[in-house]
């Protein structure tokens, strides 16, 4: 049962990260071909800067989750190293489970955002008017995935597994 | 001290110490510190915040310059690199060392990070180094040091940050790197070639001299690099392209190099989007935290307060640089220097532009004491990524490369009493 909890999370996290990564592609291909369009044709496309800034946020943040799984989300463990592995996994746990208040409340915020905008029926202001609840929708799955994988790294110091898929700062880490 | 700075500080601290991810702490500082002393909707401002700050068009170099810095990964620069550059040292003191600064200047200026700058240039360098019987202690150090220029020549990652951050242009921000990125390059080879001046046992016997013909032809393997570098930073800096359009060059100049080379395959593809996204995303939640945060601390006029408590201190300019030198040094050995950057800058840029200091300047100040971060003990990402090539202690690597850091110390002072060092150059394109 917990097991499978975790599966599906897990899943669900790289689906996301799919996402992210599918977007960053998309993202510089839409850029390529705007400085190529501009720069033979004269011809810029109204629609590439919109679209390429909700495809930015998808990259911030449809992959958070993935992220946190990866071990790539930056946190001081100084202390954390220095204690005995019983107390630092207690305070593992105690700092996982500020994250889920912090991030529980970061996603129901965008959620009721969510549906606001749904009902205002908002759009862009960009010449293309977007409505803009179709990308906010990704941003807020995004954060959501990103607490089901606090979630889920709750769970796997509780029943004691590796939290992290991946230990500590592998090289080739990119700042 | 007034009660809500009291509280951010005691917040900062806790959550910090505690592990908790500088992101996420970040963000719960500023909702704390707003539900605690302001009547408002926390919550509406927080969602339109995180949408606004992920949605800001100044970010969107962010992935660009990450990714392509990923696929250069996937390239044979670092080779080229080494066999471009050795055949033209023997004449310098310290000879191979040097390729270590200039491989990881001419790296630098198609890279933002120091990191995979340190990465891409040591895998190469350090395993020739060592294997000639060159000093450890030197071609480690200097690799450590020298991969840091990564964030000060331009591109740069965290320059894409600050700029954000103090609403800066970020074009001006590169431009005004460029002059003290190559002359730290300069200190730094100049202190090789008097370290092996003085002590020649560190530099193993001259090897047979090569044909003057040959280390042409070797000059070859630089193509590649010098193409990217005309292509993305040229058209920036001859002003034919805009920052965005730079970074889309450079992700389709990346592409084509790997592509020329035959290096990158379907799946380096997808691990070179993969790796954006995990850097995208590590950077991204530390920016909404950081960016929320300090709309939060405006709204409870703590920037000002902090800066007044200062200013009252009467301190000189050159003593107010000093002292937040200090503080990011210490700031640094416990965190990464991104982080460092943005949880401080709503209340030390202030500061530095009261004392009379450019945002541009600031910057760049800024910028050198992040890179001392990174090879500052016990974190700095540069010596995590040595660690993984030498499998050397960090303390030991950070002692290593600590000639380099004081260097990078006596050089904050030269662009303290010499800012033009600094800003000539933007000021010069600003007309």
């Amino acid at each position: 049962m917990l097991a499978a909890l975790l599966r599906v999370i897990d899943t669900l996290c790289a689906i996301g990260a799919g996402v992210a990564a599918l977007s960053a592609a998309a993202l510089a291909l839409i850029l390529i071909g705007e400085v190529a369009v501009t720069s033979f044709f004269n011809w810029s496309q109204p629609w590439a800067i919109e679209y390429a800034i909700y495809l930015q946020c998808f990259v911030l943040f449809c992959g958070a989750g993935w992220t946190l799984r990866q071990g790539g989300h930056i946190r001081v463990a100084v202390l954390m190293q220095a204690l005995p592995a019983s107390a630092a996994r207690l305070l593992d746990m105690v700092g996982t489970v500020f994250a889920i208040g912090m991030i529980g409340f970061a996603s129901w915020a965008l959620w009721q955002q969510l549906i606001r905008t749904y009902g205002f029926g908002s759009t862009s202001f960009y010449p293309m008017g977007t409505p803009i609840w179709i990308p906010q929708g990704m941003l807020t799955l995004g954060v959501t995935l990103l607490l089901l994988a606090f979630i889920a790294r709750l769970l796997r110091l509780a029943i004691g597994q590796p939290a992290d898929a991946t230990a500590g700062v592998t090289g080739g880490g990119v700042e | 001290m007034s009660g809500p700075l009291l509280l951010v500080l005691g917040m900062l601290v806790v959550t910090l110490a505690g592990g908790i991810w500088v992101g996420v702490a970040l963000m719960s500082i500023g909702v704390v510190a707003l539900e605690a002393f302001r009547d408002m909707r926390v919550d509406r401002f927080l969602a339109s915040d995180i949408w606004s700050s992920s949605t800001a068009v100044e970010l969107i170099t962010l992935p660009l310059f990450i990714l392509m810095g990923e696929l250069l990964f996937h390239t044979r620069l670092s080779e080229n690199l080494f066999r471009g550059l050795s055949p033209w040292t023997r004449r310098l003191p310290g000879r191979l060392v040097h390729v270590n600064v200039m491989g990881c200047t001419l790296f630098a200026a198609v890279s933002g990070s120091s990191a995979a700058t340190t990465a891409t240039v040591g895998r190469i360098t350090l395993q020739e180094l060592l294997a000639r019987g060159y000093d450890k202690r030197l071609a480690v150090g200097s690799l450590a040091g020298a991969g840091t220029l990564g964030f000060l020549i331009p591109p740069s990652i965290p320059m894409i940050v600050y700029g954000v951050v103090a609403d800066v242009s970020i074009l001006e921000l590169f431009i005004a790197g460029l002059v003290p990125g190559l002359l730290l390059a300069a200190l730094f080879m100049g202190w090789i070639a008097f370290r092996a001046w003085r002590d020649p046992t560190l530099v193993p016997p001259m090897e047979p001299a090569i044909p003057r013909a040959e280390a042409l032809k070797a000059l070859g393997n630089l193509v590649p690099i010098v193409f990217l570098i005309t292509f993305v930073m040229g058209s920036l800096y001859f002003g034919f392209a805009s920052i965005t359009e730079a970074a889309a060059i450079g992700v389709l100049g990346a592409l084509l190099v790997a592509l020329a080379q035959r290096t990158l395959s379907w799946m380096g593809l997808w691990q070179a989007l993969l790796g954006t996204v995990r850097t995208c995303s590590m950077i991204g939640l530390i920016l909404v935290g950081a960016l929320f945060l300090s709309k939060a601390m405006a709204r409870l006029g703590l920037p000002a307060d902090v800066a007044n408590q200062i200013e009252a201190w009467g301190l000189h300019p050159y003593m107010l640089i000093f002292v937040l030198l200090l503080f990011y040094l210490a700031l640094g050995c416990v965190l990464d220097g991104l982080s460092a950057i943005v949880m401080t800058l709503p209340v030390t840029l202030p500061l530095a532009v009261a004392a009379g200091f450019d945002p541009i300047w600031y910057g760049v100040f800024l910028i050198i004491t992040i890179e001392m971060a990174q090879i500052t003990p016990p974190v700095g990402f540069n010596l995590f990524v040595i660690q993984g090539l030498t499998k050397d202690g960090i303390f030991r690597i950070a002692a290593w490369a600590w000639p380099f850091c004081v260097i990078m110390m006596v050089f904050t002072v030269l662009i303290t009493l010499f800012p033009e060092i600094v800003t000539f150059l933007p000021h010069s394109t600003r007309g």
